[in-house]
């Protein structure tokens, strides 16, 4: 997903992807992010901080959230489950967003 | 020390949070987790010590072999990895975490043993649900936590502790780590103790 995002000029600007490590510490994301070389930023919640905020989802799960013009913002797409067709999920979530 | 997560906020922008790893709270799991709430931290006393032999065992495997501890004297270094009870949360995020760092034992020439009192029906279900582990899961289930007994890693109700023995390839106890119960060890130190016992 990350890789069409960065190749596409438009949706490289406008669209970013970041990680978070529930119950990671620093290192472990680190080592992570090495050994399946992601290219995308990865943050750890080591004390599970992060997650209580976001509400303790299970986990794979993927939190879209739109950014206005008056710095406001909101949450368009918010669910478990991971990616099987990355193209479709990205398709999908571009769409909600309104960029498409 | 207070971690700040800092996005360079664009208008405009659209952000894609991705929430991912811990077993213990993964969609896989689901409803199959038993959470046993806070515990008290630790509830044993250690029997062995830095520096001296670490006792032999031969416990059955969920592979269905029997794997004696002195089978790598030798030939490998060892991490005993004692987790309290299978289907519980930190000890399902412990065990695949192992999977990632994986090349660090490779690195240091140490293997992984993954020991619990469950029996072995329990453990082949729970491993199954993490996924293909690399390291031998074996079962302390009867004489029920006799090798946890014997490291003095058994606690008054009768699971292990969450307990790290590293072990030389001369079968000397390099290093104990029996941290709270309530809390995944960090892999961290996991992994500069395994560079520690390889460098000497």
């Amino acid at each position: 997903m990350y890789r069409i995002i960065q190749s596409d000029k438009r949706l490289k600007e406008r669209v970013k992807l970041v990680g978070i490590g529930v119950g990671n510490s620093a290192f472990e994301v680190g080592y992570f992010q090495k050994t399946y070389n992601i290219p995308f930023p990865l943050f750890p919640d080591g004390d599970f901080s992060i997650h209580q905020k976001i509400g303790e989802v299970r986990t794979p799960f993927f939190i879209c959230i739109r950014i206005k013009k008056d710095g406001s913002h909101n949450v368009f797409y918010s669910k478990v489950g991971g990616a099987k067709d990355a193209d479709q999920l990205l398709k999908k979530l571009l769409q909600d967003s309104g960029l498409l | 020390m207070k971690k700040f997560l800092i996005i360079n906020i664009v208008p405009g922008l659209i952000l894609l949070l991705w929430v991912a790893t811990a077993f213990g709270v993964s969609e896989a799991f689901k409803d199959n987790i038993y959470n046993p709430g806070q515990l008290k931290p630790v509830d044993s006393t250690l029997k062995v010590k830095i520096g001296e032999p670490a006792p032999d065992f031969t416990l059955p495997s969920v592979s269905g072999e029997k794997i004696s501890l002195s089978r790598y004297r030798g030939k490998k270094h060892v991490v005993i990895s004692f987790v309290p009870a299978a289907w519980t949360p930190v000890c399902s995020d412990q065990w695949p975490g192992y999977n990632i760092v994986k090349e660090i034992f490779d690195a240091n020439e140490a293997v992984l043993l993954g020991i619990t009192v469950d029996n072995i029906p329990t453990l082949y279900a729970w491993t199954n649900q993490m996924g293909d582990l690399w390291f031998p899961v074996l079962s302390d289930f009867w004489p029920h936590g006799a090798v946890a007994e014997k490291y003095g890693v058994l606690r008054s109700s009768g699971v292990s502790e969450r307990a790290l023995i590293f072990i030389d390839k001369n079968g000397i106890i390099q290093d104990i780590q029996v941290s709270d119960i309530n809390v995944r060890p960090d892999l961290a130190e996991c992994a500069t103790t395994l560079e520690k016992m390889n460098k000497k």
